[in-house]
């Protein structure tokens, strides 16, 4: 584990700590929950974007993703995909 | 006796039919044909162990056509470290197969490349209409399932809309 040090603006603070509160967590777990949520996205958008332009086979998005395949391919329905163009 | 030919299926396009409820067109479609309808056992562990286990109740629909016999799964020894997508297409020039099923885009088109014939899930059901086996009525409803489940893409409504038309390009990039 690494420790980082962070300093954050007052009102983003109040923000981090009513989040936290609505997830019965302590601040740092949520702060944690939260940049794990933002760096998947990042991922998810990546792969997504890798799949559209053809780059990668939807086995190849589960893979990147580290979803099983059934997972990707709900994936892509949800973010309104189409399997064949 | 001459042997049957085979057709391997790519997950996705197993998935495509259980999730347009048309799994059972594949029954028709072998009987009329007289082929083998295969699924490599990676195939089968994506589709079925893995659906199962994931709890996606359209993996049962698909074990239970393989139950039934109108899918075989079949392994073949490779190395382990093959990806499936690799698999797929050393089972289909190991098996001397001519066509693979699959709904998958790219996969579709490198599975071309390599000179396989390959149809798509909603091809597979509007060739059943060419051939009679499925009235034009029942087409359209899985049409619009297979758009609503984002199988296939809205803007290729029109084109799939008509029956006739064939001598589409797949390996073009």
């Amino acid at each position: 584990m690494k420790t980082l040090t962070i300093q954050l603006p007052e009102k983003l603070y109040e923000l981090l700590v009513s989040y936290s509160r609505k997830r019965g967590k302590d601040v740092t777990d949520a702060l944690k929950e939260y940049a794990q949520i933002m760096v998947w996205e990042e991922k998810k958008e990546e792969a997504i974007s890798a799949y559209n332009e053809e780059k990668v086979t939807l086995r190849e998005l589960a893979d990147l993703l580290g979803l099983s395949y059934w997972e990707a391919d709900e994936l892509l329905e949800k973010e309104g995909i189409a399997l064949i163009r | 006796m001459e042997q049957q030919e085979i057709i391997i299926l790519d997950s996705s396009f197993l998935i495509s039919l259980a999730k347009i409820d048309a799994l059972s067109l594949l029954e028709v479609f072998k009987k009329k044909a007289g082929v083998t309808l295969l699924a490599p056992y990676a195939i089968y562990k994506e589709c079925v162990e893995d659906g199962i286990r994931g709890g996606y109740l359209d993996s049962l629909a698909i074990k239970k056509q393989i139950e039934r016999g109108t899918v075989s799964m079949r392994d073949v020894d490779f190395p382990s470290e093959l990806a499936v997508d690799e698999v797929l297409m050393v089972s289909a020039a190991h098996w001397g197969v001519k066509t693979v099923f699959v709904d998958d885009q790219l996969l579709l088109k490198k599975v071309a490349r390599k000179g396989f014939i390959v149809k798509r899930s909603v091809e597979f059901v509007r060739d059943l209409v060419k051939k009679g086996d499925l009235n034009r009525s029942d087409y359209l409803k899985f049409l619009n399932r297979l758009i609503k489940r984002r199988r296939l893409s809205e803007d290729k409504r029109t084109l799939y809309e008509e029956v006739e038309d064939e001598n589409l390009d797949y390996s073009a990039s």
